[in-house]
């Protein structure tokens, strides 16, 4: 049988600083965690907010939809988001959606 | 594409053995389907990003798989591939609900949109007895 990926989260805030670092396939099983860890930073105090894909080795609709909703959040809510993008490979599902315009990307 | 990058894809196509996978529609499932649709393409002679394009598409059937075939509980999500040197198809089929439970838009809207821009062809249709649902999509080698 084959094995699940890795796929770990992590959450730094320092002051207004945060930083979510993501590693692994984003998809239908991990996004949920995705929304847990930004929530935390938020509630940690953070307002200038990385979400750091580098290490994502896949994403999903529900990983996409996942980013749409934080980037909405932030808007609503009058906090920065910047994503740092995936590898090529990962970064199909944004290119092909057109979210690669649309959502903050930055470079690391 | 120019006539030797056609040439080498056509030297590095291949027919692996056809593969066939008897999983259960949930999420971490999804994830088993599609590195092992991704190893079966690698075999079969496709690129890295070829791959990315196959298991993005792959997963977004099984991903509807989980979420519409079988209401709150779950059930049967087979996964089949084949490749012939020209291209490779790979089919989803449950037992589920069948086809309308699907017609829903919102997560399934856009999961259809994405296997839609990815493939080269998309079937949908009830599975081989008339239960269920099957998704057949093919990938040009």
């Amino acid at each position: 049988m084959v094995k699940p990926s890795k796929f770990e989260i992590t959450v730094q805030v320092s002051g207004d600083e945060g930083r979510v670092t993501v590693e692994g396939d984003l998809d239908m099983a991990t996004a949920p965690r995705l929304d847990g860890a930004l929530q935390e930073a938020l509630q940690l105090g953070a307002r200038q907010v990385t979400v750091d894909l580098g290490a994502v080795t896949f994403v999903d609709s529900s990983g996409l939809r996942a980013l749409i909703a934080m980037h909405r959040q932030s808007q609503d809510d009058d906090w920065e988001l910047r994503i740092l993008r995936p590898g090529e490979g990962a970064f199909t599902v944004f290119q092909i959606s057109g979210a690669d315009q649309a959502l903050p990307f930055a470079e690391g | 594409v120019n006539q030797s990058a056609t040439e080498s894809a056509s030297h590095a196509a291949r027919s692996p053995r056809d593969l066939l996978l008897e999983l259960t529609g949930v999420p971490e499932d999804v994830a088993r389907a599609r590195h092992a649709v991704g190893r079966f393409a690698l075999e079969a002679g496709l690129d890295h990003l070829e791959i990315g394009a196959v298991e993005l598409a792959v997963g977004e059937a099984c991903a509807n798989v989980v979420r519409h075939a079988y209401g709150p509980s779950t059930g049967a999500m087979i996964v089949d591939a084949t490749a012939d040197g020209e291209r490779m198809q790979v089919s989803i089929r449950d037992d589920g609900a069948g086809i309308r439970s699907r017609i829903s838009g919102g997560a399934t809207g856009l999961g259809t949109a994405i296997m839609i821009a990815l493939c080269d062809t998309l079937e949908v249709g009830a599975g081989p007895d008339g239960r269920g649902t099957r998704v057949t999509m093919t990938f040009a080698l």
